[in-house]
């Protein structure tokens, strides 16, 4: 996994992920949450998992110990722009009831952003 | 009929050799079989990590040995790790709303819905997860419509 911040806007970082997010990815998906955004004062952050390849389980669960750290500080976590494979096991999760998925970056923006 | 096998220490950092493998073998073998690739891995991946986490304890002196044995009928994938075992019954429902935000339990969740059949075998000193999905029956829904999920 490889992730870069691609956007900043006011309190919204937008953080656009490649490669695969897995169980080894873990800490890292938190880390960049808790270490990086967090004390830049972006609360409202979009995960763009339009380079993403997988998510497995444990890559899920990454997203939701991300989105609870963010709430902490009343910010928010959406996700935006998977591909329909990672659209469709994010769905089967159960995911598309717990976070805002957007089918682009752009439409998350105008949602999200503050 | 083909078979593959491969045999790694429990560490979850041999996941990319084992999605090289995989995907040769897929590409080589399974190419015009009807089998959804990336489905099919997401479920190896989940049963790897299991083995190597709650299995093995990630002790790199247990090794995980993952077969890929593809028939006309099926592709079957058999994983071993030599953990105890534990009890799938007592497995709660990820989608459950009380289980919803946690951060695990998952994994076996999926590979019931990305295979046709799952079933894990326990005897003393080793777990043995067995999947089975069969070819040209499409996708689950990843990359088709192999029906509802």
């Amino acid at each position: 996994m490889e992730w870069r911040v691609t956007e900043e806007l006011g309190k919204t970082a937008v953080v656009s992920f490649s490669g695969n997010i897995n169980v080894n990815d873990e800490p890292a998906v938190i880390e960049l949450v808790r270490n990086v955004l967090l004390p830049k004062g972006f609360i409202f952050v979009i995960f763009d998992l339009n380079g993403v390849e997988y998510v497995d389980s444990a890559g899920m669960g990454s997203f939701l110990a991300a989105r609870s750290v963010v709430n902490k500080s009343s910010g928010e976590l959406a996700l935006a722009a998977p591909s329909h494979k990672i659209e469709k096991i994010l769905s089967l999760a159960g995911f598309n009831k717990i976070f805002k998925i957007f089918g682009s970056v752009e439409e998350a923006k105008r949602k999200v952003a503050v | 009929m083909v078979r593959i096998h491969f045999s790694f220490p429990s560490r979850t950092s041999f996941l990319p050799g084992i999605e090289a493998l995989y995907r040769q073998f897929m590409s080589d073998f399974a190419a015009e079989s009807g089998l959804c690739p990336d489905e099919i891995f997401l479920a190896v991946v989940e049963g790897v990590v299991n083995a190597v986490k709650h299995g093995n304890g990630e002790d790199p002196e247990k090794n995980v040995d993952v077969e890929l044995f593809l028939t006309e009928e099926a592709l079957h994938i058999t994983i071993k790790d030599l953990g105890k075992g534990f009890c799938p019954e007592t497995l709660a429902d990820p989608t459950h709303p009380d289980n919803i935000t946690l951060p695990g339990g998952r994994g076996i969740f999926l590979m019931k819905r990305l295979m046709d059949s799952v079933e894990y075998h326990f005897s003393p000193g080793q777990t043995v997860l067995e999947m089975k999905i069969a070819c040209r029956g499409g996708c689950h829904g990843m990359e088709g419509d192999r029906g509802a999920w």
